[in-house]
């Protein structure tokens, strides 16, 4: 078809493994609790976690969970690493997505070898996990601690419903008798309370109306500071707003891995930049290329643990 | 042809610049003679951990951590990017106008972000900028000081006898030498996708001209219309929408990042400083020869004073090639989107039922 990639060979000539590939990895982000046991079904820890199928965003069900074990981890995600190694780019394990997979590439991985160098300490069932670390993250606002709600005509712009928002902004421009969105909210709110205006005890029925509490509270004189001290407004809740505040243990996991290959296959690795992601920020680079008629991989590899597969 | 840029960065300081919680200190106490820790009011530096064993007098084998100061990557991204990241306000986020201008940025182009916006596909890019942590070399020993501040009477010790003065314990460090490993990925820096079934929206393409226009005047020349480009080597039989940057546009970027991290300094207040004395680079056009292990082919472009010229003469691989769909490949591209792009979701018909059930969660 006219523009598109011719796709190449996926079959591999099956030679002996004639060069191991080695790679670091260091600073590998973990985010270890992310899931809980509730009536001896697995689910997500976070409420909103979902998986992307097609056009549905799905609750992620217990057999999207890979329980990773301390000293090794999933071969998936070293796939990943070497799809991006040989030019090409990640493909979801779980999530439905329009790219066909390279199944030479999870060949690959399957027979690759890791060796973790992070620190691993017991848990309180005796378990063996890694060394945390305090991270800042950016959260959603109702789960993070930031106060930082300030009302301001750009959030209620967002948070009423269209028809209010509009007869807010017309029965504040009516009273101020200027463009009120020029003005700060908190003056503009002052100035309705201080009006005694009829129009201004319709909006605060309206407002409660549509369970937007810390309207109604500013247009009555309540001095409030932020839109969480008088509770959520509208859809609050569902605020999708990141804010800085949020906080999060992670594990960091430094360490290498081996990829026996032949010749062929580790032509492919010139294709690509030398480089890779895995987890949350870690960097993979090629760290070395052993040439096996000089040495054999169990000498190379006698610290190393097999893929979870 | 360049594909990619390793660093390397060789920082210096004094002191601790970037902390941890005070979870540490049962990893603390697990050292050999140091001041051990049983209060909650200790700061810790962030560091890593490695297991040493030693006999003890007896003849017995002890094992015992020992520990390596570190700055973390997102410390030195932030210290990197922090005058150029304003973009936490909610006016700003919540206006798609005012999210454009911020993210039609070079920093924002070079870092990456991450916007997830309700109702509409969330805008993300990932950076084409990889760092690890910055691991100290040499340093002194760490050891527990106490400190004193003075705190407001409050809650427990409103009471007139309580003493204003509190005090606490952080970890102190001396002189320290760091050195960092990064890579700058040129193929991704220089593309900007705008594609929905590649899942890599790094802005709604209805938006591209003014996007064009607005990155067009940061980076003093002309940005490439949208249009659809083939990955090299990439397994992937689909195109993917996006814009390419001109090589001078690439270099540009390349420049800012690698002028970023040389001007990187952290000073606290209090607690130490830590500044890039050196940087080098090196050029990889063959990954399997070009490995950052390998001490030939490094350039050094930062010893107290900048000096580019290393880059002058390089050309950089584009990484994407453009491609003139037919009708049927834009036919198949259309019901790719249909299938995976983005749907809206319904709203909750009442807010206070999505109240009740954050509340429960909280309660389980």
């Amino acid at each position: 078809m006219g523009g598109f990639n011719a796709r190449p060979s996926s079959q591999l000539v099956k030679n002996m493994y004639n060069h191991l590939l080695v790679l670091r990895f260091e600073n590998a982000g973990i985010f270890s609790k992310y899931w809980k046991e509730k009536d001896g079904v697995k689910q997500s820890a976070n409420k909103d976690d979902r998986v992307l199928d097609g056009k549905k965003r799905e609750m992620r069900t217990a057999d999207q969970w890979i329980d990773q074990k301390t000293g090794t981890f999933h071969y998936s995600f070293i796939e990943n690493v070497i799809r991006v190694l040989v030019g090409q780019r990640p493909v979801s394990k779980y999530r439905n997505t329009c790219v066909e997979k390279d199944e030479s590439i999870e060949e690959i991985a399957k027979r690759s070898l890791i060796k973790i160098g992070s620190l691993t300490t017991k848990d309180k069932n005796n378990q063996d996990i890694y060394v945390k670390e305090k991270i800042t993250t950016r959260k959603a606002l109702d789960n993070s601690w930031s106060p930082e709600t300030t009302p301001s005509w750009t959030r209620f712009k967002y948070l009423l419903p269209e028809a209010l928002y509009n007869k807010l902004v017309e029965v504040a421009n009516d009273i101020c008798k200027t463009n009120a969105q020029d003005m700060l909210f908190d003056k503009v709110a002052d100035v309705l309370f201080e009006s005694k205006d009829p129009r201004v005890d319709d909006l605060v029925k309206e407002a409660r109306d549509n369970k937007a509490e810390p309207l109604a509270k500013l247009l009555t004189g309540s001095k409030i500071h932020s839109l969480q001290q008088a509770g959520y407004i509208g859809l609050g809740p569902y605020l999708k707003t990141l804010v800085t505040k949020g906080v999060s243990d992670i594990s960091r996991l430094d360490g290498s891995i081996c990829i026996p290959l032949s010749s062929d296959e580790l032509e492919l690795f010139r294709k690509g930049n030398g480089h890779a992601s895995l987890f949350d920020g870690g960097l993979v680079l090629i760290k070395d290329i052993i040439d096996l008629r000089y040495t054999t991989m169990e000498m190379v590899t006698s610290e190393y643990q097999k893929v979870q597969q | 042809m360049t594909k990619s840029i390793l660093i390397k960065a060789t920082i210096e300081g004094s002191g601790i610049v970037n902390f941890d919680s005070n979870d540490q200190k049962w990893l603390w106490n697990r050292q050999k003679d140091v001041e051990k820790c049983f209060h909650s009011n200790v700061s810790f530096g962030k560091g890593r951990y490695y297991p040493t064993t030693t006999l003890d007098k007896d003849g017995n084998q002890v094992e015992f951590l020992t520990k390596t100061g570190i700055i973390s990557a997102d410390c030195i991204r932030h210290a990197m990017y922090e005058d150029s990241m304003f973009i936490h306000l909610p006016n700003v986020m919540h206006d798609d106008e005012l999210l454009l201008r911020t993210v039609a940025n070079p920093a924002f182009v070079e870092r990456g972000y991450m916007f997830a916006r309700d109702e509409k596909t969330t805008w993300k890019r990932k950076s084409g900028f990889l760092i690890g942590y910055a691991k100290a070399v040499t340093s002194s020993a760490p050891a527990l000081e106490t400190f004193s501040n003075t705190q407001p009477k409050t809650g427990e010790n409103k009471s007139e006898e309580a003493a204003e003065t509190s005090f606490f314990k952080r970890e102190v460090r001396g002189d320290t030498t760091y050195e960092l490993s990064g890579v700058i990925d040129v193929g991704e820096l220089g593309f900007i996708s705008v594609s929905e079934i590649h899942d890599r929206v790094n802005f709604d393409s209805d938006y591209a001209d003014k996007y064009r226009l607005m990155l067009g005047e940061k980076l003093g020349s002309e940005v490439s219309e949208v249009g659809f480009y083939n990955k090299t080597g990439d397994a992937y039989n689909i195109p993917e929408q996006g814009i390419l940057l001109n090589p001078e546009q690439v270099k540009s970027l390349v420049l800012d990042i690698l002028k970023r991290l040389a001007r990187f300094n952290i000073t606290r207040a209090v607690t130490g400083f830590a500044k890039t004395t050196s940087l080098s680079i090196k050029f990889v056009s063959d990954p399997l020869e070009d490995t950052f292990e390998d001490e030939s082919g490094w350039v050094e472009i930062f010893n107290k004073k900048f000096n580019s010229a290393a880059l002058d003469n390089v050309s950089f691989d584009a990484a994407y090639t453009k491609t003139e769909l037919q009708a049927e490949a834009l036919q198949k591209i259309e019901s790719y989107k249909k299938k995976f792009g983005y749907v809206k979701k319904e709203k909750p018909k009442k807010a206070a039922k999505g109240k009740k059930e954050t509340d429960a969660s909280v309660d389980e």
